[in-house]
């Protein structure tokens, strides 16, 4: 048998490990697949098997080409978890997608042993998520291998079905026994006893089978399969955080786990605190509480009260001790089961369940109060296997993560972002990056990014030479503690693929004005910020690393006083497409603000985007769309040079610190178009200089060197 | 006077609530929520007749569960909020909440 981690397993548990649900049911003939023969035991099915993001070009013999073909594996990731034996299994097999940029869905069947076809059927029965991952509507699980250290590795094979598609067939290596892992830490109160642990078989009025083992709370969730271990803990907390009555509130509960507990992040997590303490301001009445329903990462901290009702010694109890042992152990493990958001047993038709559920007042359960099944404490401890009820177990096991794991998870799962994109082909590489020395930017200041597409292989590859130009281009913003948001740029072009080699280092370049979109501004608020990017190709996605960037708070009231007006789609736009003759109320107003920017803060960053694009639009003649309906019509609006040359001085007076903001690709972009656009107004000699100083500063930062000779020949043009 | 303790239990999400013993107000919460990790909203010890009567009224719905109680005998009453509207309970010891 694979054994991989301590869960505390007993011999009893390790017998009722051993075989499946049904090997009693079965003939004495009947070829198991996963069955050796003697001496062996039969294997264990249940755990969490996991499909590599990263995977050959084509899949394995006997896997369906399906999205790998589309090229999407890279960024798929997909966790199965088959709970078909074991302790309690529930007879479900469920699986969660996760798809970059595409989404994640959790899917649950309640699965059969079908021994004609040797394996687990049935049904999906519940959904959670972008249900277009996993349209088929039925599930048929093989397990096999595993037998360390002979033979393959244990593989899970899962046949989708249904939903009147092809079906799907997938294979998933063995990754680990337990469905979740938690950290738990203990701390306890200088007036309060810890009770960490109890002897099953110390009270006589038990179960007959009950093991005979010291069951801790981390072992009584890891034998369920929800890997439980210490992560630290065991500090002694003054009664005086309980300020001067001694006993706790609620809010004293939650700013002893902040300062105490080594797990705190206002972030969720699979880890929980417990506190051992006196009492409770509600007095004797309360033996523990799940006390974190504050703040947006709730469910992280619970307590249990030694001084309360669950120390009382039952009256005429056969062992009051063990008794009181017992309870305040119960009570441990019923308040951390609050942390994972199970309800009790008598509530779970109340509120917003994740599925239909009906109450259970008579359950054997952790979740349920002893002293409230019929008969009381003594017929509930008579009965009672430390463990949860089915439905728990599906919900601990099965459920969404972000409605069991402790803080409530967003929808953007970062870690497995990283795994995806560290497991992506080296073949081609995306980068996202600034032209600046730090990733910080002034409050107003539009953010510009560069996109650069290498080829990080040894041999040439072919690509298309759009290819950063479509929508094949994702990028996803996410501050910290805020919502993911996916940037909607105003412009997307659509190209025609055109073929181009890359040769071995060389790459592909273009600009990102990740500052505003059709979203609206992403980056407004000061804080920090991860931007990803991924780009679509033929050969599959290509994953950036995160580019960390922080937006400082405004430094004068001026940009404070200017924010309402800056921070509209208008302004957003006409600096995103460097520059708009107006025509229109709206364009209008957003040029009449930028002119007051570059008026107020000439040389900030701000000042220098604005005064660039109102420059730009000024130093070419160009059309605008005037009139209404059937009276619309283009005029022709002659260039300004003299305003251009103006605007421009501002806006190139520090090239470095131009191209710190606008970026290299738009600062040369723009900058070659206006000095060509000088010198066909006369002004040759400006012209000829802007490109001169242009060319000085690109190579002086690093700028490849073809491009610095092409800045340098415009400025030799234009001087003649 | 013996004392009463008085508690609101499951159910409540918000809304107002109104505790009278013998018509007097002991209890006028605008918004009583249960707190379901220990299936209790709100509760009060009270000064209490020997016999009196205690009901519980929901403002908005009307619903209305009362008891008449023996003080001395079940000096604790609950009301829990359900489909059906307010159930009242009474009983000799405490309720217990973890």
């Amino acid at each position: 048998m694979s054994i991989d981690e301590k869960t505390e397993l007993t011999s009893y548990d390790m017998m009722r490990l051993s075989a499946p649900p049904d090997a009693l049911d079965r003939p004495a003939d009947d070829p198991d697949e996963a069955a050796i023969p003697f001496p062996f035991p039969l294997l264990r099915r249940s755990g969490v098997y996991i499909r590599r993001p990263f995977l050959p070009p084509r899949p394995a013999a006997d896997e369906t080409p399906g999205d790998e073909a589309a090229g999407a594996i890279l960024t798929t990731h997909e966790e199965l978890r088959v709970d078909v034996d074991g302790l309690h299994p529930t007879m479900t097999v469920s699986g969660t997608i996760s798809r970059l940029f595409g989404g994640r869905l959790t899917w649950i069947a309640r699965v059969t042993w079908d021994p004609a076809r040797k394996g687990y059927a049935g049904p999906i029965s519940y959904r959670d998520g972008a249900a277009a991952l996993e349209p088929r509507t039925d599930v048929f699980v093989t397990v096999s291998g595993g037998w360390w250290p002979f033979g393959a590795p244990r593989v899970a094979t899962v046949v989708y079905s249904g939903g009147g598609l092809p079906d799907s067939r997938r294979q998933y290596p063995y990754a680990r026994s337990a469905f979740r892992t938690v950290g738990i830490e203990y701390d306890c109160a200088s007036d309060a006893t810890a009770v960490t642990e109890y002897d099953l078989r110390s009270h006589p009025n038990r179960p007959a089978d009950l093991p005979d083992q010291v069951l801790t709370i981390e072992g009584a969730y890891s034998r369920l399969g929800i890997k439980m271990a210490k992560s630290g803990g065991d500090n002694i907390i003054p009664v005086a955080a309980a300020g001067a009555n001694a006993t706790w509130s609620d809010i004293e509960m939650h700013d002893a786990m902040v300062t105490h507990w080594s797990k705190w992040a206002d972030v969720p997590q699979w880890q929980v605190w417990t506190l051992f303490a006196g009492q409770h301001d509600m007095g004797q009445g309360l033996g523990g509480i799940m006390f974190d329903d504050i703040g947006s990462a709730q469910r992280q901290g619970c307590a249990v009260f030694s001084n309360s009702f669950i120390s009382e010694p039952p009256a005429g109890d056969p062992d009051a001790a063990a008794a009181v042992q017992r309870l305040r152990f119960w009570t441990a493990v019923h308040e951390v089961g609050h942390s994972f958001n199970l309800a009790h047993s008598w509530q779970k038709s109340l509120g917003t369940a994740w599925v239909p559920l009906a109450d259970e007042p008579e359950a054997r359960s952790f979740m349920n109060y002893p002293y409230f099944v019929n008969g009381g404490s003594d017929a509930f401890f008579a009965d009672f296997a430390y463990r949860f009820s089915d439905d728990e177990l599906l919900f601990l096991r099965h459920a969404p993560e972000r409605l069991v794991q402790q803080g409530a998870a967003p929808w953007f799962d970062h870690h497995a972002f990283e795994q995806v994109r560290q497991a992506s082909a080296r073949t081609l590489t995306l980068t996202l990056r600034v032209n600046r020395p730090t990733a910080r930017f002034a409050a107003l200041e539009p953010v510009v990014a560069e996109v650069k597409f290498q080829n990080t292989s040894p041999v040439p590859q072919v690509v298309d030479r759009n290819v950063l130009l479509g929508d094949g281009l994702t990028v996803v913003i996410k501050g910290d503690r805020r919502e993911a948001r996916s940037w909607a740029p105003f412009a997307r072009y659509c190209l025609r693929p055109e073929p181009q080699i890359l040769q071995p280092g060389e790459s592909l370049y273009a600009p990102v004005f990740l500052w505003a979109g059709r979203n609206g501004f992403d980056l407004a608020e000061p804080g920090r910020y991860s931007v990803y990017a991924a780009l679509s190709t033929p050969a599959g996605d290509v994953l950036s690393a995160p580019l960390r960037l922080e937006i400082l708070p405004a430094e004068t009231r001026e940009v404070d006083r200017l924010a309402p007006d800056v921070l509209t789609e208008e302004v957003g736009r006409v600096l995103a497409f460097g520059g708009s003759r107006g025509g229109s109320t709206a364009l209008d107003r957003a040029n009449e603000v930028l002119s007051e920017v570059v008026e107020r803060l000439p040389s900030s960053p701000l000042g220098v985007h604005a005064a660039a694009a109102l420059g730009s639009v000024a130093a070419a003649p160009g059309r605008v769309l005037v009139g209404v309906g059937s009276e619309q019509r283009f005029d022709v609006v002659g260039a300004d040079p003299d305003a251009a040359r103006t605007l421009l001085a501002t806006a190139y007076a520090d090239l470095p610190k131009a191209a710190d903001t606008l970026g290299h690709i738009r600062l040369t972009q723009q900058a070659v178009v206006n000095a060509e656009a000088l010198a066909a107004t006369g002004a040759s000699a400006e012209g000829a200089q802007i490109a001169g100083e242009l060319a000085t500063t690109l190579r002086s930062r690093g700028v490849r060197p073809a491009v610095v000779a092409r800045v340098e020949a415009v400025a030799e043009n234009l001087a003649r | 006077m013996p004392r009463l303790e008085i508690a609101l239990e499951e159910g409540f999400d918000g809304e107002p609530v109104v505790v009278a013993i013998d018509g007097e107000v002991v209890l006028d919460e605008p918004a009583v929520r249960t707190r379901r990790q220990i299936g209790l909203a709100a509760s009060i010890v009270v000064d209490a007749p020997h016999r009196c009567r205690v009901e519980a009224r929901i403002a908005d719905s009307g619903s209305v569960a009362g008891l008449d109680v023996d003080v001395d005998v079940t000096p604790h009453i609950w009301f829990s909020h359900g489909p059906g509207g307010l159930i009242a309970t009474a009983g000799a010891a405490s309720h217990r909440y973890a």
